[in-house]
């Protein structure tokens, strides 16, 4: 199924960029080339995949960690040059990137779901795919590059797009997963994973990012119908100055996403849902009814209240080397 | 919200008046395109009338509201019903949609709350399914599912709670199923002939939306006495229609129409006329401020709106007494009580986590003010509702499992 990657997460040994050899000709504009803008999943500044059992997370640093599954969309993909002005990008397609008319996607995923706590019988709730994906490849002139930006999920009017057009075949790759059906939209970012508290109790972690309230105006059919947007958009916006697309590579910091929380759940009885206790777990569905998504989205520089981002209160997406 | 009208005095008329569908037959305007999805209307035959006969539309009922993407046929039923009682379609292979909707009891299933196919404990009731489609909305609180193609994907791919279990780690798996076996082949084939690519979910809930729309009620007793039998109703049963559609008891607002709820939507259905009905109905009120429980207050959790906590949609009542038990999470038990919390103007429930007195929710609706009603009067309500339940459909050879022997 799908490529069959070693599902360790270890920075991405993608193709290194064609070096430009006219570059330092000031006549001369650099020849656009191949590029990848490599992702990584991270534990403080060490790179961490499915093998890892993490320590150190919580209250008094006693709760240890293990990744099933991260996936999230990349989109408005910019790179400036040092002058502030915009470098053109031109994205692949492929399995991972898709344009349209619409505007474009690409689907990072850093796990598969065999190896280590990314097997699928790990998490209660887990839906991690076997096929993964560390970088977005694409065209520019890669040394006049010092900053990019992106937001982290399926932009609106693309979202729009696709929801309207449903066929028998179903949405395109990679857009054709990461559902979010009782909201008849996607998640833009998904990180589940196992937890273990200090007494070795075990729990599960999920953090799921989605757009929320997308219903249709009143004669429409599908979400988003006769609306440009959901009422909270919630996709994240990141910006990183000083980027240089051969060496650096964009982190994402688990350790960030789930600072400041107590890393205790209600547990719940299983016929009537009363609360019968608690224990080890992190539960952010994207609603402010849960408690632990207040302080997630305010990592991700999202208002819980508005749906909007801001990229300079964005914590969980860093430049490493 | 709009309320409905108020109805003639004599209330046996008003019944009969909110029946009338007045079918503007033939009114359609849509001409065959030649970009038509598969199943594309014959030329020279309405398209509604085509979908009338498809589906097998009786014509007192209008024909459901059908989104363009996915024009029914014959095929498309024939491979809908068999993935309906098809386990092959849960992640794990042991529940299929009619492991929680049971066609003897109205595709109900007569639990509290159903079990899913890996043991989670579902937080809804299983909604029968008699004239579902004519909702405006689907599932008991969700303003953004208008149609059914959208409401299936909830069972099959939902994780909170599972369901079907049908999920991006496994999807490939599932479809792998259907691919791999020739019956499933041949009637995707036929169901999608200009697709060819083989099984995706997409292909599988057109067709099981197709065959919900088959699964249409209209031959209870209610619906013979519209017809003009005036002997199809005891006369305790036409006092409780009476009662049902009288001031007093302004059932009738909320449940009104040719499937007894104002959540309607037909193919003929007047764009801005649609209305998307959310009530609370006094179930619940934690803490004097009119919550629900926490793990699920209605359409608050999708529209994070909090003055739609505890606000469900009204559901058809056709079959009612054969959907028990009732409410959203199928915490009153028959129809009796049902009137009974109706009367009492909401519930109070004295301790426990669930503790607090519903009849003074703020968030209650209006119309769930109490009333008075003696012991023959309740009777005659709940016969009423009992005259909801048709046999034919229930008994109704087309819907039956097709695995059966």
């Amino acid at each position: 199924m799908f490529f069959r990657y070693r599902p360790s997460i270890i920075f991405a040994t993608a193709a290194a960029a064609v070096l430009c050899a006219s570059c330092d000709s000031a006549s001369q504009p650099e020849v656009p080339a191949p590029f990848a803008l490599r992702f990584a999943a991270l534990a403080g500044q060490r790179a961490v995949g499915c093998g890892d059992d993490l320590a150190g997370f919580g209250p008094a640093g006693a709760n240890n960690l293990g990744v099933n599954d991260l996936r999230f969309y990349v989109s408005d993909l910019k790179f400036k040059n040092k002058e502030g002005k915009a470098v053109d990008v031109a994205l692949d397609q492929n399995e991972f990137q898709f344009s349209s008319n619409a505007g474009s996607v690409a689907l990072i995923d850093l796990t598969g779901n065999t190896e280590g706590s990314c097997d699928t019988s790990s998490l209660a709730y887990a839906e991690g795919t076997a096929r993964t994906n560390l970088v977005i490849t694409g065209t520019t002139q890669i040394h006049e590059v010092t900053s990019i930006s992106f937001s982290v999920g399926v932009p609106q009017p693309l979202m729009k797009a696709t929801i309207a057009t449903s066929t028998p075949e179903g949405a395109p790759s990679p857009l054709n997963e990461m559902y979010w059906n009782w909201n008849t939209g996607y998640r833009h970012f998904v990180l589940n994973f196992t937890v273990t508290d200090g007494a070795g109790a075990r729990g599960d972690g999920y953090v799921h990012l989605g757009s929320r309230d997308c219903a249709p105006s009143d004669d429409g059919i599908k979400a988003l119908q006769d609306r440009d947007t959901c009422t909270f958009v919630n996709t994240p916006a990141v910006t990183m100055t000083g980027f240089d697309l051969t060496t650096n590579t964009i982190g994402v910091d688990l350790g960030r996403i789930v600072d400041g929380l107590d890393f205790v759940s209600p547990t719940y009885a299983p016929t009537t849902f009363e609360v019968i206790g608690q224990g080890p777990g992190i539960e952010c569905h994207s609603s402010p009814m849960q408690p632990d998504c207040g302080t997630i989205f305010g990592h991700f520089g999202l208002d819980i209240g508005t749906g909007k981002a801001a990229a300079a209160s964005d914590a969980v997406f860093v430049k490493v080397r | 919200m709009t309320r409905a009208g108020r109805p003639p005095p004599i209330a046996w008329a008003a019944l009969i008046a909110f029946a009338s569908t007045a079918p503007a037959a033939f009114a359609c305007s849509a001409a065959p395109s030649s970009s038509q999805p598969d199943g594309g209307p014959e030329a020279g035959i309405g398209r509604e009338e085509e979908y009338r006969q498809v589906l097998h539309i009786p014509e007192r009922l209008e024909v459901p509201s059908i989104p363009e993407f996915n024009p029914p046929t014959p095929e498309k039923i024939i491979l809908g019903r068999y993935l309906f009682y098809d386990a092959r379609l849960s992640g794990n292979g042991t529940q299929s949609c009619s492991s929680c909707h049971l066609q003897e009891l109205a595709f109900a299933d007569g639990q509290k709350t159903p079990t899913g196919s890996t043991g989670d404990i579902l937080r809804r009731n299983s909604p029968g399914l008699a004239n579902a489609v004519y909702h405006s909305t689907l599932t008991w609180a969700n303003n953004g599912l208008r149609v059914v193609e959208d409401q299936i994907q909830v069972p099959i791919r939902g994780d909170r709670p599972v369901e079907l279990g049908v999920n991006d780690a496994n999807v490939a798996e599932v479809l792998a199923r259907f691919d791999t076996d020739p019956l499933y082949a041949r009637l995707l084939r036929e169901a999608f002939p200009s697709s060819p690519s083989g099984a995706t979910v997409e292909k599988l809930i057109f067709a099981l939306a197709t065959f919900c729309r088959t699964l249409v009620s209209a031959d209870s007793p209610y619906d013979r006495i519209l017809r003009g039998d005036q002997a199809a109703l005891t006369e305790g049963q036409k006092r409780g229609a009476a009662l049902f559609n009288g001031e007093e008891l302004e059932c009738f607002h909320c449940h009104n129409g040719a499937n007894l709820t104002i959540s309607y939507r037909d193919f003929n259905t007047t764009e801005g006329t649609v209305r998307y009905p959310f009530f609370n109905n006094g179930l619940y009120n934690l803490g004097g401020d009119g919550s629900y429980p926490p793990y699920d207050q209605g359409l608050y959790d999708v529209t994070l709106n909090p003055a739609d906590r505890g606000r469900f949609r009204p559901p058809s009542l056709r079959n009612v007494a054969l959907t028990a038990p009732y409410m959203h999470d199928g915490s009153i038990a028959t129809l009796a009580d049902v009137v009974r919390h109706y009367a009492a103007g909401g519930r109070l429930i004295e301790s426990g986590q669930l503790a607090g007195d519903g009849r003074l929710s703020p968030l209650k609706s209006g119309l769930v003010a109490g009333f008075q009603l003696s012991e023959q009067d309740l009777a005659d309500v709940v016969a009423f509702l009992e005259s909801l339940t048709d046999r034919t459909f229930i008994e109704n050879g087309a819907f039956s499992n097709p695995f059966a022997p």
